[in-house]
Parts: structure tokens; C-alpha cells; sequence
């Protein structure tokens, strides 16, 4: 058991020494990896904080109708006793043109309304429906529209329908970058070994003559892509962090403004923890590849 | 232990280093090579060492063709052979000691039975003071020596020496041949290419004589 640590403890001492016998070269396949990885990790830190942010603002829909300025009680009656009746609707409340009023200056703008001859706002109805569905929210919205002591209808869940559906574009775009920088990461990766092992090419042979088996050479060449798919993995979390942190800096003014309290959350344990564990898997499997290949070259060669 | 049956090798330029090489060596002998520069002593080397493949004929090792081996059985094979080149194979990004301890890392040696052996088999050498020192900073013959050390370390079955004097001055020269002589008399297989006839007559060996690529005694 202690050889077999001790010639894992080799393979890694071996692969240490060589990752830092060209530092800039290491360095610079190190920061390409961290900018790879950083890329995808960002978007979807981002991407899942701005998601987070909207399922706060309930996007449930409500449909606001708003009644002609003309319309009395005899009316409203009449609206509500469709509105029972109507199949789509799970509940409605009454807004009557003096509550509205009544809103408006208790939010502040009071003054300009006052200026007003008469009170100039419909009578209204908010009605929240059975379903959630784009399809059939159009069709009662459509039906809404088509009584006639109906001015105007809005679906006050509209914009969030649609920021959430390009969220959800944003979440697929952020995965296929993902799967695009993860082939590339494993071209890098592969590239960088097969280099390193056209460099020991001498190495090899000598260990190989003096009985080194398969594995023995191999191990070395594993650790060293592990080791830059980690120091990689931790330099992009870190560039991540940073972006975070200065994207929070740059926020900060705007949420204060409007008397918010939102800020981007940075990563969590289980993201660093998939994000290194991904790259591991990824340099694993392009040394893997590019070690095998180039050893059965270099022996046809030799 | 090993037997060269019918060997012939042909390289691809047509060059014909070996032929028609027939040899039985006993376990526990001790067999010198000579002939000409060119004459393939070092091409037979290179086959029983499992470096290289006969174009015709076979060569064993305690009755394993090593023709047909796979490729870990055949690195397990080269683990009991220590093996001398004469351009030393050295890695020059490493210590003297790192270099010698490399065949007891690829054996699986104990970590504290490491630094005994290496330090034993660089003391047989004497090169026990340059432990530290990168093989750049040695002599030729030093790195020869360096080159013995590591052949050695393992305590193999079969030593495998090309030119093992080579670059040594005579009294270095006379050293190596001794600890060869030493390793023999505890039963390894020693065989030896040389120019270097001045030993043969002390340690009487059995001498294989190559000619053209052709065994002549």
C-alpha cells in the first residue's frame, strides 16, 4: 500500500516540478482555462440571480378592466353578473372610480389630481384567473374586450411573462456556451498534454526502457491536467467573485434609488464544488485521450 | 535463461546488422561481446534487452518470447534487467539521486529502503558525494557511472551493459568490471559489449565473438 502512494506521490511530485518548469507557458493555459471557465459560471450566476429576483415579483396574472368614464351602477352590475358566470374567472374584486382616486393620492400625487375639474379615472374590475396559460389568458382577455361597457383591458403580467420567458432563453444560452467552452476546455486540454508529452519525449523512453509500465508514464502526465484544470477551476471562482462583487459595486446607487435591497448573490458552495468537479472530469478525459494517442505514436515511432 | 534462436534483423534501409545469431546463456554467467565498431553488438543488445524485435527468428528469456509479449508484461521483464547504454540515457532535469531512485519508484520499492539502495549503489560507483548535483555537472565518465548506478540499484537478474567503459579512465574501467565480476558471483547474469579486451583474461569470461553481423566463436 505505502509503494503504491509512493508512486502516486512520485507521479505527482513529477508533475508539479514539470507544470512549473515553464511558468509562463503553465500560466498562461492556467489563465486560459480560468477565463473559460469564469465565462459560463458568471451567466449563470447572473442569470439565476435575475430569475431569483423575478419569482419575488410574483408574476401570477391579473387582468385590469377598465370601464367607460360613462358607466354607472347599472353597468357595473351588469359586469358582475357576467363576471360570476364567466368560466375563466377565479375571483374579481371592484375598483370603483372614487377608491382609484382615493390610490392615487395616497400615493403621493395627490395634488395633481386635485387640480383636475372632476375625477377623471373609470370604474374598474381586477380579476385574477383560473389559469396561467399565455393561450387561454389571451382568449378571456380577448372576450373582456368585447363587452361593451368594457374601455380597455390590460394583463398586468405581460412584462413579467415575457422577462421570464427570455430568462429562460438566457438559461439555454448560458448552457450551450457552457457545452461550447467545455469542448473547447477539452481541446486545450488535450493540446497542452500532448505537448508537454512531445517535450519529455526523452523521459518517456528512458523510463519506459527501465521497465515503466503504461500506467507509470501515464499517471504523471494525469496529475499534471488535474492540477491545471484545478489552479484553472480556482482562478476562474475567483475572477467570478470579483465580477460579482464589482457588478454589486455598480448596482448599488440604482437599488438605493428606488429603495430596493436587491443584490447579486455571489457563489455557493455547491457551484464551486460542480464547477471544479466538472473541469476535473474534463482534464481527466482529454488526458486521458491525448495520452493514450501520442504514447501509441511515440511507440510506433520508436 | 536466455536463449537467440535463428535471429536476424534488417533494418529498413536495408542494412543487415544481424544474421543467422544462435546463443544459449546460462543464469549466473558472465558473457563479454566483442567485435569491430559496427559489427552488431550493440544491435544484440538492443534484442535481448527487448528494446528492439528481430526481423527473423526468436529471442526468450526464461523461456518467454519476448516478441510475443504484451506491453506491461514486457515492462516487467525490463524491471529485472539493469541496463547500461552507451549514450547513458540520463534525465538531465534531475538530481544524480532522483535518477537513480527512478527504477525503485517504477518497482514500488518501500520509501525507506529507497535511500539505502541508492545510496549503496552510488557508493559502489563513487559518486556518493554528488548525490545532489545534476548530471550536466558531471564528467562523461561520471555520467557513465551515473548510467551503471541506475543499471544496478534494482539488484536485477541480468545486467545488460553496451560499451560500459567507454568514456572511463582505466582505473574506473577496472572498478565497473569488478563490480560486474562481484554482481556474477552472487548470480546475475552479466553480459558485456567492449572493445576494452584488457579484462578478459583476468575475469574469464565467456567471450561471443560478432563479425559482420555473424556470431564468429
Amino acid at each position: 500500500m505505502s509503494a503504491w502512494l509512493n508512486q502516486h506521490f512520485h507521479a505527482l511530485q513529477v508533475a508539479w516540478r514539470r507544470l512549473w518548469s515553464r511558468p509562463l507557458g503553465a500560466f498562461m493555459t492556467i489563465a486560459l482555462i480560468a477565463l473559460m471557465t469564469s465565462l459560463p459560471t458568471f451567466a449563470h450566476v447572473v442569470v439565476n440571480n435575475v430569475a431569483a429576483m423575478l419569482g419575488q415579483l410574483n408574476p401570477e396574472p391579473k387582468l385590469s378592466v377598465y370601464l367607460k368614464t360613462t358607466a354607472g351602477d347599472v353597468e357595473v352590475s351588469a359586469i358582475e353578473n357576467k363576471l360570476h358566470h364567466a368560466s375563466q374567472v377565479a375571483s374579481f374584486r371592484f375598483v370603483s372610480k372614487e377608491a382609484a382616486l382615493k390610490e392615487l393620492e395616497s400615493a403621493g400625487i395627490g395634488d395633481a389630481v386635485s387640480t383636475l375639474e372632476k375625477n377623471p379615472l373609470p370604474h374598474a374590475f381586477v380579476i385574477l384567473p383560473k389559469t396561467t396559460e399565455p393561450n387561454a389568458l389571451a382568449l378571456l382577455e380577448k372576450e373582456l374586450r368585447g363587452w361593451p361597457e368594457v374601455e380597455h383591458v390590460s394583463l398586468d403580467s405581460d412584462w413579467a411573462r415575457k422577462l421570464s420567458a427570455m430568462i429562460t432563453f438566457a438559461k439555454r444560452s448560458v448552457l450551450f456556451l457552457t457545452g461550447i467552452l467545455g469542448i473547447a476546455l477539452v481541446f486545450v486540454m488535450a493540446n497542452t498534454i500532448r505537448l508537454q508529452i512531445l517535450n519529455q519525449r526523452e523521459e518517456i523512453d528512458v523510463t519506459r526502457l527501465i521497465g515503466a509500465t503504461p500506467a507509470f508514464i501515464r499517471r504523471p502526465f494525469l496529475y499534471f491536467g488535474i492540477m491545471q484544470a484545478l489552479l484553472g477551476g480556482l482562478l476562474g471562482l475567483a475572477l467570478v467573485a470579483l465580477g460579482i462583487y464589482a457588478l454589486n459595486r455598480a448596482i448599488e446607487p440604482f437599488t438605493q434609488l428606488y429603495a430596493g435591497e436587491f443584490l447579486f448573490r455571489g457563489l455557493n458552495l455547491e457551484l464551486s464544488i460542480g464547477v471544479i468537479a466538472t473541469l476535473i472530469l474534463l482534464a481527466v478525459v482529454s488526458t486521458s485521450l491525448a495520452v493514450t494517442r501520442s504514447l501509441r505514436q511515440l511507440s510506433q515511432l520508436s | 535463461m536466455i536463449e537467440v534462436n535463428g535471429v536476424y534483423k534488417r533494418y529498413p534501409n536495408g542494412y543487415e546488422a544481424l544474421k543467422n545469431i544462435n546463443i544459449d546463456i546460462a543464469q549466473g554467467e558472465m558473457v563479454f561481446l566483442t567485435g569491430h565498431s559496427g559489427a552488431g553488438k550493440s544491435t544484440l543488445l538492443r534484442l535481448i534487452a527487448g528494446i528492439e524485435r528481430p526481423s527473423n527468428g526468436k529471442v526468450q528469456i526464461n523461456k518467454q518470447h519476448l516478441g510475443r509479449m504484451r506491453p506491461a508484461a514486457l515492462a516487467a521483464l525490463r524491471r529485472n534487467i539493469g541496463l547500461v547504454f552507451q549514450d547513458h540515457k540520463l534525465l538531465f532535469d534531475r538530481t544524480v539521486f532522483d535518477n537513480v531512485v527512478l527504477p525503485l519508484y517504477i518497482n514500488g520499492y518501500n520509501p525507506r529502503d529507497m535511500v539505502k539502495r541508492v545510496r549503496a549503489a552510488l557508493d559502489k560507483v563513487g559518486l556518493l558525494d554528488r548525490e545532489k548535483a545534476f548530471p550536466v555537472a558531471l564528467s562523461g565518465g561520471e555520467q557513465q557511472r551515473l548510467c551503471i548506478a541506475r543499471a544496478i540499484v534494482n539488484r536485477p537478474s541480468i545486467l545488460v551493459a553496451d560499451e560500459p567503459t567507454g568514456n572511463l579512465d582505466a582505473g574506473y574501467g577496472a572498478t565497473i568490471f569488478e563490480l560486474f565480476k562481484s554482481f556474477n558471483q552472487v548470480g546475475t547474469t552479466v553480459l558485456v559489449s567492449t572493445h576494452d579486451l584488457t579484462h578478459i583474461e583476468r575475469l574469464k569470461p565467456r567471450v561471443l565473438n560478432l563479425e559482420h553481423g555473424r556470431l564468429a566463436s
